[in-house]
């Protein structure tokens, strides 16, 4: 190997910024100091926070905030038997958020210094003062308590103390068995892991530190046939989670690679689908992502309030709806939360340093209520935060983030085997495909991996070109089953995302297998 | 304008007093000795000639926020004044990015853009429009034309009338078709097709190179040094990036292809393009709605995602803008559409285009296209969005 060849796929993505500041601050005595304060990573942390809430508070704002963090990131990926690349990146930095003259103003830099910490600070002012110009409704912070606290995503082996041969060996040896299934032409693969490290505090009186594990291992297979000129491909159906490598270590890699190779090369000599109003069944490795788009964003209330109608768009749950609205079937009940272990939004306390909770979005069919942060409760007549903010980076400006949306399982005893039991003609989907819905989120359309005719309670046979089209009322409507906690399963991304300029979310659906009667069936093979 | 041997200089004297790049070049070091051995490894390039590309402007690389702020003001006023609400984005960008070898190669360049968008919506909800814009120099943004087109269309869209899903004749806007042409040229990959993995495998083995897949109207390019949408002249590892013709007259001219892959099928190496300039007609979008006797005209589109990567079928929808045209004149609004089509087959049904010109299709804060207006004479509406 010439290592400096290598080094130029690894070296671009790899930018290392030096802890400063934290570390060679001098320890300062804490502007609000608690008996019964957590230990902290490093003191300075408080002193170079109080230094920015300080210097905000001083420069005229009423209130102020600042995150001081670091964030590693490494992926790996992998064709064949070929390692594509290798990125180890890190980078720290810190944010000061205030509120002047009504306004917001945010600023940050890389350089976690005492000189720099005062700047911005100013800068942030200065900033939320120009944007009071154009304002007509001052900022208004629903009330918060105040935090001294310590939080860790409970993981059980840190991904980032296991050795990068083991990742790389593990994924070249799912490629290798997907690769013996006769057929498949090829299989690439990858793991993704994120630590964020990050220190809040704000002039609520609020030091909250937080230690946050993620990751994605994935792959998926292509099967090529030549002689027809035809290709088909199935994506593994792991899903990211908030978890350490003890996830990547506890999933069956072997069996799902070989099985997702059989998919591949099945497809080809699969069904065309015909096209019309057909029942669904889907798996929650599918429906994680039809909750997501059709539910989860619409819920959103920077949505609804029309804050993100440049992009993201509006909502069609506008807050008119709120406890009235039948969004779905008197089964269907949707919680927000990011509470739950080894889901992707969950945190101890959100970047307004509100503590996070779990409550209803959907109650037997009934839009009840929306995902808020701090500056949005307010507008809809709520006295304190869902903790619904979150800001991808210490240079990002926190905003309104997607929290765990999850549909809660049925009551009464049901397992997949006994839903699909009771269908007498279905199609069976898992796995996610082809997305897309509108900026309102109300017309939806969904692929899928596998697609699985059900005649007469049995899976009878594979199918192909599937996508279903909805409107999200009446698909929620006509949910008619919903699998109990033993078909539980939580899917996610990572990579949900909003806001000008955009900026990413992590986040996680769970949901048991559910069914849905009469839904629009169309066939997506095409000649061009 | 810095040269190329200050920027060397500035360099080597920052990497040598940086801890964080020394810290990271120990990491990348450690990674290379624990990866195993690359078996289509190429050595690194050495220094190759690189072309001069004019893509700054000092102006847009030194002012505060005030003319953006004064263009997002304007944008403001003018939808109060006709009683309607205003979202936006604006921004500027100034980027200087170098990359050097210890094959001696280095290569330098700077740009700067800026651009801006708007959504102006009726306070009920039962309008909407958009417009964007998008230039090398701050000055070149033209805010309040910006804001007259989304406040008019915002007006021009209440109370649209039910339009069944079908196929039309339809006008897509400039933000369409560069959707339109981002989705073709993604699938523009030698490797991909040679590995039949691609709308460009050939039908019987090899790649669709050569093949005449359009009319000889649609036209497309790529050239660094384009005075709309100047751009960086090498590629990642640092291979020019010369004027080249992706489509030359309705024939695919070119497959990116890696350089490994470009040795083992003795052809040259070409990059994934830094911009795409597509061939318009004449005239303005007023001029080719005024040929048009009857369709639909479309302002942006929403939510693209591929169905099938073999045809390139692709759904999406459309969003701030949708109108019935008859007799050559905008008749009345009508619903937004989902649409599932492939931009193979709508780039085959052209009829007629505007000029073109750099503007951005909706979340494209840096457009790297220059596209026209399009008629073509059939587009696949699937199914009625009631998203306004």
């Amino acid at each position: 190997m010439r290592r400096r060849e290598f080094l130029k796929g690894t070296l671009a993505a790899a930018a290392v910024v030096p802890a400063c500041g934290g570390s060679s601050a001098r320890r300062g005595t804490p502007r609000h100091p608690e008996p019964d304060r957590p230990t902290f990573s490093d003191p300075g942390l408080v002193e170079l926070a109080d230094l920015a809430l300080e210097t905000a508070r001083a420069a005229g704002a009423s209130y102020a905030d600042v995150r001081i963090a670091d964030y590693r990131r490494q992926s790996i990926a992998t064709r064949e038997a070929r390692v594509l690349s290798i990125n180890d990146a890190s980078d720290r930095g810190f944010g000061v958020r205030v509120i002047a003259n009504g306004a917001w103003g945010f600023a940050a830099s890389a350089n976690v210094a005492k000189e720099e910490v005062v700047r911005v600070a100013r800068q942030a002012v200065a900033i939320a003062r120009a944007n009071a110009a154009l304002l007509s409704e001052p900022v208004h912070l629903a009330p918060v308590e105040k935090y001294v606290a310590v939080w860790r995503t409970p993981i059980q082996k840190d991904s980032f103390e296991v050795p990068l041969r083991d990742k790389v060996d593990r994924l070249l040896a799912i490629n290798a068995e997907a690769l013996k299934v006769s057929g498949v032409s090829f299989c690439s693969s990858s793991m993704a892991f994120v630590r964020e490290h990050k220190f809040f505090a704000s002039t609520e009186g609020s030091y909250i530190e937080q230690w946050i594990h993620r990751c994605d291992p994935s792959f998926r297979v292509t099967a090529v046939d030549r002689k027809k000129n035809s290709f088909q491909t199935r994506d593994s159906f792991s899903d990211p989670r908030s978890l350490g490598y003890e996830y990547v270590e506890s999933y069956p890699w072997s069996e799902e690679a070989r099985q997702a190779g059989e998919d591949a090369v099945a497809k080809h000599s699969a069904r065309s689908v015909e096209p019309g109003k057909r029942d669904l069944i889907l798996h929650p490795t599918h429906l994680w992502l039809t909750i997501h788009e059709s539910i989860g964003h619409p819920t959103e209330l920077d949505r609804a309030l029309g804050m993100e109608a440049n992009f993201a768009g509006t909502s069609f749950l506008t807050p008119d709806k709120l406890g009235k609205f039948r969004v779905g079937s008197d089964i269907v009940n949707i919680v927000g939360e990011k509470t739950a272990p080894g889901s992707l939004a969950t945190c101890g306390y959100d970047d307004d340093g509100v503590k996070t909770s779990s409550w209803h979005l959907i109650k037997n069919g009934i839009f009840v209520d929306y995902q808020t942060t701090r500056d949005q409760a307010g507008f809809i007549g709520q006295k304190a935060s869902h903790g619904s903010s979150y800001s991808q980076s210490w240079k990002d400006v926190p905003f309104q983030r997607m929290p765990n949306v999850n549909l809660v399982p049925g009551k009464k005893a049901l397992s997949e085997a006994q839903l699909i039991a009771d269908t007498d003609d279905a199609i069976f989907i898992k796995g996610n495909g082809s997305y897309s819905i509108d900026h309102q989120r109300y017309n939806f359309q969904f692929g899928g991996q596998v697609f699985y005719e059900v005649k007469k309670g049995k899976l009878v046979g594979m199918l192909r070109d599937v996508a279903y089209q909805a409107r999200t009322p009446d698909f929620w409507s006509s949910c008619d089953a919903i699998c109990d906690h033993s078909a539980y399963y939580v899917g996610g991304s990572m990579d949900d995302g909003k806001g000008e300029p955009g900026q990413s979310n992590a986040v996680s659906h769970g949901c048991a297998t559910a069914r849905f009667r009469k839904v629009n069936v169309i066939n997506t093979a095409r000649q061009v | 304008m810095l040269d190329k041997k200050s920027a060397q200089d500035i360099i080597q004297k920052t990497l040598a007093r940086s801890k964080a790049l020394k810290d990271a070049v120990a990491r990348s070091e450690e990674i290379a000795r624990l990866a195993p051995e690359d078996p289509e490894r190429m050595p690194l390039l050495g220094p190759q000639e690189q072309q001069a590309v004019a893509a700054w402007d000092d102006a847009t690389a030194s002012e505060g926020p005030e003319r953006m702020a004064a263009g997002a003001a304007r944008v403001i006023g003018a939808a109060r004044d006709k009683g309607l609400v205003a979202a936006g984005f604006t921004r500027t960008m100034a980027r200087a990015e170098a990359l050097g070898n210890s094959k001696g190669l280095f290569a330098y360049h700077r740009g700067t853009s800026a651009s801006f968008s708007t959504t102006v919506r009726t306070p009920d909800g039962s309008g909407s429009g958009w417009a964007g814009r998008a230039a090398r120099a701050i000055a070149d943004i033209d805010y309040a034309g910006a804001a007259a087109v989304a406040v008019d269309k915002a007006v021009a869209s209440r109370a649209p009338r039910k339009l069944e899903p079908g196929n039309y004749p339809t006008i897509l806007e400039p933000a369409c078709v560069a959707d339109l042409l981002e989705l073709l040229v993604a699938g523009m990959d030698q490797r991909l097709a040679d590995e039949g993995r691609s709308f460009f495998a050939g039908p019987k083995g090899g790649s669709r190179m050569g093949e005449k897949l359009f009319g000889k109207q649609i036209d497309i390019r790529s050239d660094p040094a384009d005075p709309q949408v100047p751009a960086r002249p090498w590629s990642g590892e640092g291979l020019p990036h010369r004027p080249r013709h992706w489509i030359d007259r309705g024939k695919v001219a070119t497959l990116a292809c890696d350089r490994f892959w470009a040795e083992k099928k003795k052809v040259e190496p070409v990059a994934a393009a830094p911009n795409y300039i597509m061939a318009g007609g004449k005239g303005t979008l007023a001029d080719l709605i005024k040929s048009t006797r009857r369709g639909v005209l479309v302002t942006s589109f929403w939510y693209i995602r591929d169905l099938d990567p073999q045809t390139m079928l692709s759904t999406g929808l459309t969003r701030d803008g949708v109108f019935w045209i008859e007799n050559g004149a905008i008749a009345y609004p009508v619903n937004n559409f989902r649409w599932n089509d492939s931009p193979v087959a709508v780039f085959k049904k052209v009829e007629e285009m505007t000029a073109a010109l750099r503007l951005p299709s909706r979340g494209t804060e840096n457009p790297v296209t220059v596209v026209p207006a399009i008629r073509v004479s059939a587009f696949g509406f699937a199914s009625i969005s009631d998203a306004v």
